[in-house]
């Protein structure tokens, strides 16, 4: 078994997918950075434009605050009631964050940031492991490697294990991409920002759970290709299920079907736990139309996933126990 | 009833009732139906059919790639798929055309399998020396032309040190010096003491090298046996030139011989008009099934029609060939069903033995 793993792990590594991926993958996380790059630019570009209108901008709001004062005085002189009240306190000067937006903190960024661009480490995974199973069938190798290793089962885990851990090559380098290259920008624009012991580790227990996904994606893509036997068709079916199924699911909001959508699964996974908001169907007359919060949690995410995968593995190694090949 | 079969380790192959049905959408359609093969140890062995006559299909089943409907098949007297784990190291098998990374050097391409099956990687040079690739290494597979991709396809086979080869049609394809090329790596393997199971449409193509051969029709077995026993007597066909054929065909139905008036051969009406002779009456060619041809002379000598041509030959051999595959034309011969049991024990390759298509032997 180990035997095979390491062959099919030469194979993939030989046919270069590997390297696709982790190309990709740094281009996707340079791509990340360069956001926030521009995110931060413009935040800087705007505060140093106006610094000097800022000095004004005080002082206007300082004379306006004083008028509105002194005529809240004369106001209550006037009628003899101290209780007049023009609201001159609410006069105040807009910090420039305020006015100019500010960075989320560099905690916040990685979260958001390393959640987000899970998904495509995992797109590209799923792509990977079905491109190396696929191949297999479309060069009829798959056929010529049995009659020297005849036992299919064995054949059928290496096979779906080995993208798995040459899919960690890539996630490694998108992750690390992220990490060095994010505080890189932030220290570039002198913005001063830390992420506690505790936040690291928060941090570190999600990037553990990109990497599984991540592997996790490509052994999915794997066994999808052992089923349909074409690389485009499990990334076609795919993509469709998200554009026809995981729009409607997803759209049913928090109900027992909205608990479902896949993409809310894997946030919840990558994000130990996730929280969205829905609208509700109608508002009465006479309340208030208030969003409605659910929460999905990690062990969720992981039983839904994990189902997910237990079946498309299962079928696919049925598939391909039974079947003739060339 | 289905013949039970001891292992039989003289055997390299044996197969008994073998049956497969593809379902596709325009219905079924039976590629195998019935088939006792037999592939004696040692020597190469022709496994001959028309195109769609199952050969194949046959080979799929025995290497595991195809679920068998049912049927029994043994490798060196193990049952497969069964226990096709413990005898796959013994058998290497070309399965149709070559197949291996179109991208990947002819190194990387046997290294990878050398690795999914424990051989060393020294193992590689040595068998691209063997099939003579030995320079072309580095080369990719895409580079290489057909009779290179074919003999790479032998190399593979050859990682394992295989006492069974199977190739599936390997000069499809070649041209004349690469089939004489890949015939002559054959019988060299042959004669190192391996046992090469080669499937071909064309007779001619493995006659020359083969020691027994089997043929088969619409995925049942028609005859198997020797290529020597199958031309010359016994079970064998003999072609006849002689004056008054249709005098000498009831002769030698009298003394108990399957005889039959053949066409005549191409070129002979010309080569009979040029000498003057009326092609209807004289120099006729007849078919004798189950004789020696020193009997048929002496038969039609004792009669006064002396044989002009007599040759226990290649045609006819692939006139059994081709009159079996198309099941028709041929009276019917002694026939006696494939034995199974009877060349237990015995040296050298069995007993030719001749089955008439869709005849006493359905099931
Ligand atoms: N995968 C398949 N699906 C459907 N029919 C098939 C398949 N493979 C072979 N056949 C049919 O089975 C018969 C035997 O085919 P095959 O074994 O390839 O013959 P041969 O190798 O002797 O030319 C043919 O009629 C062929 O059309
Ligand atoms: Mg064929």
């Amino acid at each position: 078994m180990t035997r095979l793993l390491r062959v099919e792990l030469h194979r993939l590594i030989a046919r270069k997918v590997v390297w696709l991926t982790v190309l990709a993958a740094l281009a996707i996380g340079l791509l990340t950075v360069s956001g926030v790059f521009l995110q931060a630019r413009s935040i800087d570009q705007a505060r140093a434009g106006l610094n000097q209108d800022y000095e004004q901008m005080v002082e206007q709001v300082e004379r306006d605050r004083e008028s509105c004062q002194v005529e809240e005085e004369r106001e209550r002189r006037r009628t003899g009631d101290p209780s007049v009240d023009f609201g001159c306190e609410g006069i105040v000067v807009p910090t420039l964050e305020e006015m100019y937006g500010q960075m989320p903190s560099l905690n916040d960024q990685y979260r958001t940031l390393l959640s987000g661009s899970s998904y495509a480490f995992m797109f590209l995974a799923l792509a990977m492991g079905s491109t190396a199973v696929a191949a297999e069938f479309a060069h009829r190798t798959m056929g010529s490697l049995l009659t020297f290793v005849p036992r299919r089962t064995p054949v059928f885990a290496a096979k779906v294990l080995a993208p798995a851990l040459a899919s960690i090559p890539h996630v490694l380098v998108g992750l690390t991409t992220l990490l060095l290259g994010i505080p890189a920008v932030f220290r570039w624009f002198r913005i001063d920002d830390a992420v506690t012991g505790a936040e690291w580790v928060s941090l570190g227990w999600m990037a553990l759970r990109i990497i599984t996904i991540t592997m996790l994606a490509a052994a999915l893509g794997a066994a999808a290709a052992f089923l349909v036997r074409h690389s485009g068709m499990v990334i076609g079916i795919m993509v469709g299920y998200l554009v026809l199924v995981e729009t409607f699911v997803a759209g049913a909001g928090g109900g027992p079907l909205g608990k479902l959508a896949l993409t809310r699964n894997i946030a919840a996974w990558v994000q130990n736990g996730t929280v969205w908001e829905s609208w509700p169907m109608s508002c009465g007359p006479f309340e208030e139309c208030r969003p409605i919060r659910h929460e999905l949690s990690f062990t969720h995410g992981a039983v839904e996933l994990g189902l997910l995968l237990a079946v498309i593995m299962l079928l696919g190694w049925l598939r391909f126990r039974r079947s003739d090949l060339d | 009833m289905s013949v039970a079969v001891a292992a039989d380790e003289g055997m390299a192959v044996t197969t008994r009732g073998l049956r497969k049905t593809f379902r596709t959408v325009r219905g079924t359609r039976v590629a195998v139906q019935g088939l006792d093969l037999d592939v004696p140890s040692g020597g190469v062995h022709g496994f001959l059919g028309p195109n769609g006559s199952g050969k194949t299909t046959t080979i799929r089943m025995l290497l595991g790639l195809s679920p068998a409907d049912s049927g029994t098949m043994h490798i060196f007297g193990t049952p497969v798929p069964q226990r096709l784990p413990e005898v796959v190291n013994r058998v290497g098998a070309i399965v149709e055309s070559p197949k291996f990374f179109p991208t990947f050097s002819a190194e990387r391409n046997l290294g990878l399998l050398a690795e999914a099956i424990g051989t060393p990687r020294s193992r590689v040079g040595e068998v691209l020396e063997e099939v003579g690739l030995g320079g072309r290494g580095k080369d990719t597979f895409r580079a290489f032309s057909l009779g290179m991709k074919q003999r790479l396809a032998i190399a593979a086979t050859l990682l394992k040190s295989p006492d069974l080869l199977i190739f599936d049609e390997p000069t499809n394809g070649l041209d004349p010096a690469g089939i004489t090329e890949i015939r002559g790596t054959m019988r060299r393997l042959a004669d190192e003491g391996r046992t090469v199971l080669v499937s071909s449409h064309i007779l001619s193509e493995v006659e020359q090298i083969a020691d027994t051969v089997s043929i088969i029709g619409r995925g049942r077995v028609l005859a198997q046996g020797s290529v020597a026993g199958l031309i010359g007597g016994g079970g064998g066909t003999v072609e006849v030139g002689v004056r008054h054929p249709g005098a000498a065909v009831r002769i030698l139905r009298e003394a108990g011989f399957t005889a039959e008036w053949l066409a005549r051969p191409r070129g002979a009406d010309a080569a009979d008009a040029l000498r003057g002779l009326d092609p209807d009456e004289e120099n006729g060619l007849l078919q004798v099934i189950g004789a020696e041809p020193v009997e048929i002379s002496r038969v039609l000598g004792q009669q006064g029609l002396w044989v002009e041509r007599l040759v226990p030959s290649r045609r006819g051999l692939e006139q059994i060939f081709l009159e079996l595959t198309q099941g028709e034309g041929l009276p019917a011969p002694s026939a006696h069903r494939p034995t199974h049991d009877a060349s237990g024990g015995q040296a050298g390759p069995p007993p030719p033995s001749v089955a008439r298509p869709g005849g006493e032997g359905d099931r």
